[in-house]
């Protein structure tokens, strides 16, 4: 089983952004990596917006992050002030190792908890992502292939298993194993059953450089959090 | 991991900029007003051997820039020059340097506000609008007035925080190398006599040698901006290799766009016709060899590049404010940054506005004399600090790239930006002097005392 993944939380720090309660407790079984971030304009330096936003970010910065240490195995936390945020947010992804990205929403309570797959490469990324943060959980897991990558039927039978010997009980996994459901079709049974998201991050290719991530479009019409697994840089 | 109060990784700097984004920063500020503005002029004045000015300009920057690079390798700033100057020979030089460089881009963005409004005019006047707009507002000609309303639109877009600008200022920077270099190729070619007949002018230097000197002078601010490279070595990757290449690389690809321009311009005009064309002679160069469409291409770049220009040096003065303010040098308002823009409104607005007002008195060449006559001076001590500080070798000043040549390299570049302020006309010399010692008084008035660290002397 590859090392603990870490879950960077990006939080708009000076725009009042909090992560809600049941998901601070969600993520309380992996270590936390909190990122306030401030976004600034270009004709601002990082230093000068550090100089004059910098204490009041911090202040709101630990108070972000005192909830999750509350709960977590580890929490730290990260301030930048950038011109640009996902440049950001990739850093710190890079620094991890093996990172897994919050897209915040709003949740009341997170008890269902759909995994969508595409493609084998991410497979064990995904199911140490699933084990360490369910693992301890009472939610309710289910397991599909999603279009837009390659892999058949035994991509998720393996995480299945994989899953069953970190410790979930079979009872709390559903497999559908049909084939492949588009985007929009997954968007909608999630709107309508499941409270949280877990997803790897798109395949680089020069169309994903271009549309906007699947992770933001289904945290934009799902309205659920979603948990956006990263490619581990394996030459770090 | 960091703590939350750790330094500079937690400003959230990447490491993102390659030796082809650098030079694109460095060819952005500098290929601006210069080359669309000064061609007509310096050919004007001297001839052929305008050619030779600006490569004296190339060099001269080259010989600066080497010491540069290895200061921004070892103090990765924004401050610049303010900083390198304050940390390698005290206080009061550096708060000298910074204040008066400070008003050298008020007078910089001036000389680019002046050079946009000749160029809107010029656009205007293309479209057969000409008629259609007075020559003059309350006294002033319509081509400061149309300075002074893009001045204040850049002030005024800038502190209220724009997106993209960069990305923007970059794709800019290519349009205008691609036009530039099909310009010079076509006439190029017709110049050298490779389509026709050849029009290399048969006199020379019609005004004698001096003329070769003052217009290196002059016509030195169009590599002012160089340095920029300098302000973002923190963000740069592998900052040994890619400082000073960049630095070094782009002076040399604007040095010969310069010097191919000027080439073509006297090939193509009398001197006493480009001086009566003026700022916006080499549009009707681009008309002879390119017909409307080279002329409308060439009026759209010195449009954009002045503008761009403008913009990039409000930017560098509200920056070295900052860097001021943040060694108590000028007062805290100086760098505070408007919780509703999220900009450095202060700034922004003190460096706009005082260079909308240098429109109104100033004219075109001692704008630029004196912008450069200010960077000379923040050049020449960068060169003496580099010197300092190479021999004294405090514990903090572990640049990774040396320059070579040390030290003659570093004194070179002190000898070059004394000559160059040498051969500037007596007024700019003066206005200049008047800038320097204002800036030593306020040093004694309001700073006096004021200690920067680290010092030279932090053993």
């Amino acid at each position: 089983m590859p090392e603990t993944p870490h879950v960077i939380v990006p939080v708009a720090v000076l725009e009042g952004e909090v992560v809600p309660d049941p998901l601070v407790e969600f993520l309380s079984s992996a270590p936390v990596v909190v990122l306030g971030y401030h976004r600034i304009p270009e004709q601002t330096t990082p230093e000068q917006a550090r100089e004059e936003f910098g204490e009041r970010a911090n202040r709101e910065l630990e108070t972000l992050t005192e909830a999750f240490e509350a709960g977590a195995a580890t929490a730290e936390s990260r301030l930048a002030f950038t011109h640009d945020v996902a440049q950001t947010i990739q850093r710190v992804v890079e620094e991890v190792d093996r990172g897994v990205v919050l897209r915040p929403n709003p949740v009341q309570h997170v008890d269902t908890v759909f995994v969508g797959v595409r493609n084998s490469t991410l497979v064990p990324a995904i199911t140490a992502t699933v084990a360490t943060l369910i693992g301890p959980t009472d939610a309710e897991l289910s397991l599909r292939r999603l279009q837009g990558g390659a892999g058949d039927g035994q991509l998720l039978a393996g995480m299945e298993t994989a899953l069953e010997e970190a410790g979930i009980a079979d009872d709390r996994i559903t497999v559908d194993s049909r084939e492949a459901v588009s985007i929009d079709d997954a968007v909608e049974t999630i709107s309508e059953e499941q409270d949280l998201v877990i997803l790897g991050e798109d395949d680089p290719s020069i169309l994903n450089v271009v549309w906007e991530p699947t992770s933001e479009r289904v945290a934009e019409r799902t309205l659920a959090p979603v948990l956006v697994v990263q490619r581990p840089f394996e030459n770090e | 991991m960091a703590e939350p109060n750790a330094p500079a990784d937690e400003t959230g700097l990447e490491r993102t900029i390659g030796l082809v984004g650098a030079i694109t920063i460095g060819m952005g500020t500098m290929i601006g007003a210069g080359i669309f503005v000064f061609p007509g002029l310096a050919v004007g004045r001297a001839g052929l051997g305008a050619a030779v000015s600006f490569a004296i300009g190339t060099v001269v920057a080259v010989v600066i820039a080497l010491p540069t690079a290895e200061l921004a390798t070892a103090m990765p700033e924004s401050g610049g020059g303010y900083y390198f100057v304050s940390r390698g020979l005290g206080g009061f030089l550096g708060s000298v340097v910074g204040l008066s460089v400070t008003v050298g881009l008020v007078f910089a963005a001036a000389f680019y506000l002046v050079g946009f409004g000749e160029y809107t005019l010029a656009v205007v006047a293309e479209a057969g609008l000409r008629a259609a707009i007075p020559s003059a507002v309350g006294g002033v000609g319509i081509g400061y007035v149309l300075a002074i309303v893009g001045g204040t639109a850049l002030t005024v877009v800038s502190i209220l925080g724009t997106e993209h600008v960069e990305s923007l200022q970059n794709a800019l920077v290519g349009l205008l190398i691609a036009i530039l270099v099909v310009f010079l190729l076509r006439s190029g070619l017709d110049v050298l006599g490779l389509l026709g007949r050849p029009r290399v002018p048969a006199q020379l230097l019609p005004n004698g040698s001096l003329p070769v000197l003052t217009t290196a002078a002059l016509v030195f601010t169009s590599f002012l901006g160089f340095a920029q490279i300098a302000a973002v070595a923190g963000e740069v990757v592998e900052p040994s290799r890619t400082l000073p290449r960049a630095l070094v690389g782009s002076i040399l690809v604007v040095g010969v766009l310069y010097v191919a321009t000027v080439f073509v311009t006297a090939g193509t005009f009398s001197p006493p016709r480009l001086q009566q064309l003026g700022e916006t002679a080499i549009v009707e160069v681009a008309r002879v060899y390119l017909g409307v469409g080279g002329a409308v291409a060439i009026l759209l770049a010195g449009f954009l590049a002045t503008l761009s220009s403008a913009n990039a040096t409000l930017l560098g003065g509200s920056r070295v404010l900052h860097a001021l303010s943040r060694d108590d040098v000028v007062p805290p308002h100086a760098g505070r940054i408007s919780q509703r823009y999220g900009t450095p409104h202060f700034a922004l607005s003190f460096v706009g506005g005082l260079a909308i007002c240098l429109v109104v008195v100033g004219r075109l060449d001692t704008l630029a004399e004196v912008a450069s006559f200010l960077h000379l001076v923040m050049y020449g001590l960068m060169c003496v600090a580099q010197l300092r500080l190479s021999r004294a070798t405090p514990v903090w000043y572990d640049p990774s790239f040396q320059c070579p040549g040390t030290p003659y390299v570093p004194m070179a570049g002190v000898l070059a930006s004394v000559g160059l302020i040498a051969f500037m006309q007596s007024l700019s010399q003066a206005v200049g002097i008047v800038i320097i010692v204002f800036s030593g008084l306020w040093y004694r008035a309001y700073a006096d005392g004021v200690t920067v660290t680290p010092e030279v002397n932090d053993a």
